[in-house]
């Protein structure tokens, strides 16, 4: 049987948006959840402004815990409340909550990473001239790891981009599920080439625009 | 005005280590007060201290009459307002313009955009930098970037300026002009400075008064002039050291013959002006060489220096000695050369 191009190029256009409803909708959850855990994880430390030591382990622990599941087991695993949240366990709708469960923590560690960039110095300032908790995360820490917040999204947008191709395995949509049912359960290799192609030139674009910003905002 | 009593401050650990050892100090209004000391002596445990950066393990910390550790988070947070501090880092948001930087604080405590307009730029005009409140601190040289400092922490009108090794991370003429700025904030607004250095020269320039802190104790205290004339403490005599006397060249050690005697004589106030050594000379017939010489000025009262060498008997030099002591002079025979 002759691979049917009419056929399959509406099916393109259909998971290229797909991927784009996966990755958006799961980031925004995403950063959502994650970045308020970020700051949190930050400001809880041993010696920073809010220390609770027992805050941090608890949060720390359980982004640990997400983080080492591999996402392919994750994606089982979370069936039973996909299911409840979404009615469904298959479809691009069902493969955007484990993407959530995937990348929330990812994000929070990206987040905790880039705060803790910001001179200590600068905290001690903000201290010094009175500035509340909510001030010194507001005013001093957020503005000042603005830049490095930024690439910590980009690296937190490819890793969903790559995360929710593999959501296609159990049927979430996009284009990582076109690769397989075509490309790979029907040994049409143009079609793997073609998909695999898109997800480059979306990593690219990610990339280069997480760059610009970075370099927007960045004073140094 | 700021009153520390019996400050120790520990940091558990193995061993614990122990930064301040029941630090006492009293600092009035109005006062540029020094405090110096190597590093890991403790300065930075002291200054911090003051505005309950760091919290001391015992003892209290007294400002306008107010034990900062019975105050509220609020009550300390306001307490802060009016104690301004810089950094030998500078500690300036990157990402914001210098304009930005010195209004922080009054966006802070919520002043009006207008109000904060006009007072951003009569500090940056006091400091000197009106012209680049559009800049970023990244633009700025190293001096500039204190001058933002200083700017933002007089915004909230402050009555007192802790400064944190200040002009350590300046070269000498820059720090020269941030200290003049400093002293000008101490004249001109009356502000309380409290500094740590370990620069000596850094407390001779600016400080009325200066505090030794050798391993979390203070172990010498007083007016700058009597401090450096007159060094009771080993550690304070090699402070005052590092300015007045440097070591004596190899070359004039060997020079020196047996039976020479090395005297360090000390001129302070009215004596100073006065030609002694010649006189001594001319009264005793012994030869006088000067090795190394030194005539300053301390908080304007002159202060002289001198290492001499005397070749002559026991008893020509024992009578030198007298001679000069009777001038009011400060002689002491120097045993070892190499300090």
């Amino acid at each position: 049987m002759a691979f049917d191009w009419a056929v399959f190029w509406p099916q393109l256009i259909d998971g290229i948006l797909a991927t784009l409803i996966m990755v958006i909708v799961s980031l925004a959850f995403s950063v959502l959840i994650g970045f308020p855990l970020g700051v949190v994880l930050v400001v809880t430390r041993p010696g920073h402004i809010l220390e609770n030591r027992i805050v941090y382990a608890i949060l720390s622990t359980i982004i640990n815990i997400f983080r080492s599941v591999p996402f392919i087991i994750l994606l089982v695993a979370i069936i039973p409340f996909t299911r409840l949240v979404t009615g469904s366990s298959i479809g691009t709708a069902a493969a955007i909550v484990p993407l959530i469960f995937y990348a929330a923590p990812y994000v929070g560690r990206l987040v905790e990473n880039s705060l803790l960039e910001v001179e200590p110095g600068v905290v001690e300032a903000a201290q010094a001239m009175g500035a509340t908790p909510w001030q010194i995360i507001w005013r001093f820490l957020l503005p000042e790891a603005l830049s490095s917040l930024f690439l910590a999204a980009t690296i937190a947008t490819i890793g969903l981009i790559g995360a929710s191709a593999m959501a296609g395995a159990v049927g979430g949509g996009g284009l990582g599920d076109l690769a397989i049912t075509y490309g790979y359960n029907q040994f049409e290799v143009r079609v793997i080439v073609i998909t695999v192609v898109l997800l480059i030139i979306f990593v690219q674009l990610v990339q280069s625009l997480g760059n610009y910003l970075a370099q927007v905002v960045r004073r140094k | 005005m700021i009153e520390l009593r019996n400050v120790s401050k520990i940091y558990p650990g193995l061993p614990p280590v122990e930064a301040l050892k029941e630090v006492s100090l009293h600092i009035e209004k109005g006062e540029i007060f020094g405090v110096v000391g190597v590093s890991g002596a403790g300065k930075s445990s002291l200054i911090r201290s003051v505005n309950l950066l760091e919290k001391p393990t015992t003892g209290e910390v007294i400002v306008d009459g107010v034990s900062l550790a019975s105050l509220s988070p609020e009550g300390l947070r306001d307490a802060r307002r009016k104690i301004g501090m810089i950094f030998q880092q500078f500690n300036l948001l990157e990402s914001k313009t210098v304009f930005h930087n010195v209004a922080l604080p009054l966006y802070l405590s919520g002043k009006k955009k207008k109000d904060v307009e006009e007072k951003v730029m009569e500090l940056l005009t006091f400091v000197g930098l009106a012209d680049r409140a559009e800049h970023y601190p990244g633009q700025l040289s190293g001096g500039q970037k204190q001058r933002v400092g200083i700017a933002r922490a007089l915004a909230t009108d402050p009555h007192i300026l802790l400064c944190d090794e200040a002009t350590s991370a300046l070269d000498p003429d820059t720090t020269k002009s941030v200290l003049d700025l400093l002293q000008r904030i101490n004249t001109d607004y009356g502000i309380t400075i409290l500094l740590i250095t370990h620069e000596m020269d850094v407390v001779r320039n600016l400080c009325h008064q200066v505090a030794v802190l050798d391993q979390g104790s203070i172990v010498e205290q007083g007016t700058v002039y009597d401090v450096f004339t007159n060094p009771k403490s080993q550690t304070a005599q090699r402070f005052v050291r590092t300015i007045f006397q440097q070591e004596l060249p190899k070359s004039i050690q060997n020079s020196l013959k047996e039976q020479d005697h090395v005297l360090r004589v000390v001129f302070t106030g009215e004596n100073a002006n006065q030609p002694l050594i010649a006189e001594t000379i001319k009264k005793f017939q012994v030869n006088i060489n000067i090795l190394q010489g030194n005539i300053t000025e301390l908080q304007g009262k002159p202060f002289g220096d001198l290492l001499i060498s005397i070749h002559g008997s026991t008893k020509e030099i024992a009578e030198v000695i007298h001679y000069l002591q009777e001038k009011q002079v400060s002689v002491e025979e120097v045993k070892s050369l190499g300090f």
